[in-house]
């Protein structure tokens, strides 16, 4: 992962860790404060229910007694303790102009005998009402509400009283029914939604409470009323709340992460040029520098990479000076080797010829005659041993063209055939082809071959095998000789380095070249058996189709 | 004194004259004050509206207390095989159109489409739709109504309110002794034919209980309709529970909790009494003995329809709606006008109805009610064929009688109550006569 993406990361993560605190603890902070004001809410709501239902109650006492009291109750009262039925409803007008939904005139024996508001249930016991006691206070009872689409029983706060005239046997049972509207009042009041319910009773219900409620009950009687207050408002609120306290914080990250994508771009852009820096230098562009950026010890860093790159610069110039001048060394002293060779043994033989000519020694002839081949043969070698330079110095470049190594090597060995002695054993790979110019390719084969067999004056084997490593086509060829000299190693590919006393120790060189030109490369190494193994490694071009 | 005598005699000589003879004077203004609820009964179906409909649209003759008919906008032909009623030449509409017979069969032919009365009224008549049809079509002088058996009660039927002829579909124009002037007063017809009423018109003021008690206290109305109650008069708006098959279950449930004398004395008040058996005490009707049954109980819903100008019907409907939901069922009150009442019974709606019918003060003709409001036309047809073949009334009425008391537990029409006129008068107004319907007629009424 790269420098600048893991310091973003790091930026974020520095960003996001006061959010992670502060958030939870901010959202239940949150969550507790409005959870306590919805609680605050259902118990004030509570409250204005109970003080309702207490005004009710006087209001219910206070209308009672004075209908009880009302000329008109006591009329009907006394009518009906003479035994003359009353109308059914003659109560209506006592209940006008009342704040009363129930008013009923019982007679001893808890019948109803008159009734403002179901006149129907005249002559029955009126189920709920007939508990009521006079001189009990308000109590809430259920009662039954007539209307088009049948009786309900519905919760009713009612008292009673007896009507003095009639010398007990009358009762006044008179209340308020807690229907819709007055649990529609109750909503508007508390601002809860309000519920009115009980076993058998008709349910009334008024006012939303949306989201999660809060609930306070109020037993009343068979009725229980239920006050719920809804979390919506608070619950707006609060997400409001959070949503601010998010966005903050997701600004907040925002600016951090341009703030730490800008911060770090500033260091890792020296860094990354270092980088780069670094990567030139390792393909070889010593000349590298990285542009005077950043500041303190990225700025000493960027420094001390342009010194040092400019140093190894140097260094390598001198080591590729020291090399080259090491290498003509080598090569001089190869030259001056295989000059001096023949020279010596020739400049014996002219010297002797010379001094039997001026000693006119009568063997001058039979030493003419046998010098003469010899310094011939020295001459042929010196001649072989500049032809081989000639070779090396002058080697062309190569013309590559398509074609199939396996085949190929299996069709060159086929033609080359192998000194006596030596046994030559092909392993073919698989269809290697590669791009390559067959004359060159001839000569390494050649070389490497012959490099083999001398190898082996008595004899042995040479393996010659193709196979394919990665995108790289292989040659290798192996032989069971004693092998190449660790203390040689690579430098056997060197030109000069041999380890055959008539080698001019650049055939291996010659090939080391030659795979250079392949875009490949020849490597020395040592065969399982013991004796030495070279491989040539050139691209392989990919399958045709 | 002697002129007295004089128009005494010439009341012997004619009828009308006699009427004439009657008043002391001609003039004045009959003034009733009526309740809301009786102003609302538009058709004339409870005995005080059809006192006051009575004024401006008379039937086709007046049922004696004795029952004795007496021919007003019509005369009567017994024929072979029915009756021929030929209206007066001087019956006619306020409009000035004369009432021929196309006219009465065709205000007949619309009273069929309403009135329970009218049906039962016109029930022994062959194919009586057709007739109507027939002779609203044509230009005759008579209508001739042909029985599909011995019917000797028609002529006293027709004298139902509910066949009084009017003009139009609506219960606007018909002919009576006075012409309407606007809503709230009427003027004396002086071509009526029985002859021009004593007042010169009346008005009508609608006021409530209390302000009509005080109106007729303070002599400034003369009638009181609505209030108050005429024990001389027979009672004869019978209320019954009207169920259909599939729900006479229902009245299985209230029949046992129903206390008729109570639901009297509590829910409707006035001139009325409990009523037992098909038929009113008023016609003899006798009491069906109780079965005895304890009440049970029921479940599921129910509609009941009511009249909804009615304040009787409506305390009844909810005792009714409070005795089934003892019984378990809920029971939904739907109010109705009398017209719609009985198109929307006819056409299927409602599983129970709460139905008033002024009844004739004949035992055969109430019977017919009853039977047309069962809603069974061809029990109906059987059993008024059995009745109308006994020639003797008073024998008539015993069969009758005794039929209804059979027919009691078998017909789906639970008998509740009966109610008389409601209404008072000015103890100072002379000459107010009673029909056999309990109906004041209020034409040669005068005052000093």
């Amino acid at each position: 992962m790269r420098l600048r993406t893991l310091l973003l990361l790091a930026f974020a993560l520095l960003a996001l860790l006061p959010l992670a605190v502060t958030v939870p603890f901010a959202k239940r902070r949150i969550e507790v404060t409005f959870s306590r004001e919805l609680a605050a809410r259902a118990d004030s709501a509570a409250r204005l229910a109970s003080a309702e239902l207490d005004r009710l109650r006087s209001d219910v006492d206070q209308s009672v007694s004075a209908c009880a009291a009302d000329p008109l109750t006591e009329s009907v009262a006394l009518q009906l303790e003479s035994g003359i039925p009353p109308a059914a409803d003659a109560m209506r007008g006592v209940a006008e102009g009342r704040p009363l939904t129930v008013l009923t005139l019982r007679d001893a024996s808890g019948v109803s005998r008159s009734s403002a508001f179901l006149p129907a249930r005249v002559g029955d016991v009126e189920p709920g009402l007939s508990a009521v006691r006079p001189g009990d206070p308000p109590a809430v009872v259920p009662v039954e509400v007539q209307n088009a689409d049948g009786v309900q029983l519905r919760p009713a706060l009612v008292a009673a009283r007896p009507v003095e005239a009639a010398h007990g046997a009358a009762t006044l049972v008179g209340g308020q029914v807690l229907d819709d509207a007055w649990v529609s009042r109750l909503a508007g009041l508390t601002g809860a939604r309000v519920e009115l319910q009980g076993p058998g009773l008709a349910p009334a219900a008024a006012g939303t409470a949306e989201g999660r409620n809060v609930r306070r009950a109020l037993p009343l009687g068979p009725a229980e009323l239920t006050l719920s207050v809804g979390s919506a408002v608070v619950d707006e609120t609060r997400a409001t709340l959070l949503r601010a306290l998010l966005t903050a914080g997701a600004l907040g990250l925002l600016l951090a992460l341009v703030a730490g994508f800008l911060f770090a771009r500033g260091i890792t852009r020296p860094v990354e040029a270092l980088t780069e820096g670094v990567r030139s230098v390792a393909g070889g562009a010593l000349d590298t520098r990285v542009p005077a950026a950043g500041s303190g010890e990225v700025r000493v860093l960027v420094d001390a990479f342009n010194r040092m790159t400019e140093d190894l610069g140097h260094a390598t110039r001198a080591l590729r000076t020291a090399e080259q001048a090491a290498a003509w060394e080598g090569v001089a002293r190869s030259l001056a080797h295989e000059l001096r060779n023949p020279l010596t043994p020739l400049q014996m033989s002219l010297e002797t010829l010379l001094a039997a000519r001026k000693a006119r020694d009568p063997r001058f002839e039979a030493l003419f005659v046998e010098s003469a081949p010899a310094m011939l043969e020295e001459v042929e070698r010196l001649r072989r041993t500049i032809d081989a330079f000639a070779r090396f110095a002058r080697l062309p470049a190569a013309q590559l063209e398509p074609l199939d190594l396996t085949a190929w090597a299996e069709q060159s060995l086929g033609v080359a055939g192998a000194r006596p002695g030596v046994s030559l054993r092909w392993e073919p790979g698989p269809s290697l082809p590669v791009r390559a110019d067959r004359d060159q390719l001839a000569q390494l084969l050649h070389n490497l071959v012959r490099n083999a067999e001398e190898a082996m004056p008595s004899g042995g084997q040479v393996t010659v095998r193709t196979k394919a490593q990665g995108d790289r086509a292989v040659l290798e060829v192996e032989d069971t000789g004693p092998g190449i000299p660790a203390e040689l190693g690579s430098r056997v590919l060197e030109p000069g380095v041999t380890t055959k006393s008539g080698g001019t120790g650049l055939g291996l060189a010659l090939g080391a070249r030659i795979a250079q030109g392949h875009g490949g490369t020849l490597e020395v190494d040592t065969a399982p058996g013991g004796g030495a193994l070279l491989r040539l490694r050139i691209p392989r071009e990919p399958a045709a189709g | 004194m002697n002129a007295r005598r004089l128009l005494v005699l010439l009341a012997v000589v004619s009828p009308a004259a006699a009427t004439a003879a009657a008043r002391a004077r001609d003039g004045g203004t009959l003034r009733l004050a009526v309740l809301p609820e009786v102003r609302a009964d538009r058709w004339g179906e409870t005995p005080e509206g059809a006192v006051l409909r009575s004024l401006v649209a008379s039937p086709l003759c007046h049922l004696e207390a004795g029952g004795r008919v007496q021919p007003v906008l019509a005369s009567f032909q017994r024929t072979a095989d029915g009756v021929s009623i030929v209206p007066r030449a001087s019956a006619r509409f306020p409009s000035g159109t004369p009432l021929g017979a196309a006219e009465l069969a065709r205000a007949w032919a619309r009273a069929l489409e309403r009135s329970p009365a009218a049906r039962a009224a016109l029930a022994p008549v062959r194919d009586v739709a057709a007739v109507l049809e027939q002779v609203s079509r044509a230009k005759g002088t008579s209508l001739q109504l042909p029985l599909a058996h011995p019917w000797p009660d028609l002529e006293a039927s027709l004298c139902h309110p509910a066949l009084a002829p009017l003009a139009g579909d609506g219960p606007g124009e018909g002919v009576g002794a006075y012409a309407a002037d606007g809503a709230e007063r009427g003027r004396a017809v002086p071509g009526f034919p029985e002859g021009r009423p004593h007042p010169d018109g009346f008005v009508v003021s609608a006021l409530s209980r209390r302000a009509a008690q005080r109106a007729l206290e303070a002599r400034a109305a003369q009638v009181l309709l609505g209030d108050g109650g005429d024990p001389a008069a027979p009672a004869l708006l019978a209320t019954y529970l009207v169920s259909r098959p599939a729900t006479r279950p229902l009245v299985a449930l209230v029949e046992p909790r129903l206390d008729r004398a109570a639901l009297v004395r509590s829910f409707v008040g006035g001139p009325a009494s409990a009523m037992p058996g098909l038929l009113p005490p008023a016609l003899g009707g006798l009491d069906r003995a109780a079965t005895g049954s304890s009440p049970g109980r029921g479940s599921g819903t129910a509609l009941l329809l009511y009249t909804a100008d009615r304040p009787g019907q409506r305390a009844v409907a909810q005792r009714l709606q409070i005795l089934l939901r003892d019984a378990g069922v809920q029971l939904t009150l739907a109010p109705r006008s009398p017209e719609a009442l009985d198109r929307d019974w006819r056409a299927g709606q409602g599983d129970l109805a709460l139905r008033s019918v002024l009844l004739p003060p004949l035992p055969a003709g109430a019977l017919a009610v009853v039977l047309e409001l069962a809603g069974d036309p061809a029990g109906s047809r059987r059993e008024l064929a059995t009745l109308g073949a006994v020639a003797e009334p008073a024998e008539r009425a015993a069969r009758t009688r005794e039929r209804a008391l059979q027919l009691a537990g078998t017909v789906p029409v639970l008998p509740l109550y009966v109610e008389g006129l409601r209404g008072r008068l000015d103890p100072a107004l002379v000459d107010v006569r009673r029909d056999g319907f309990g109906l004041w007629m209020l034409d040669d009424a005068w005052w000093p």
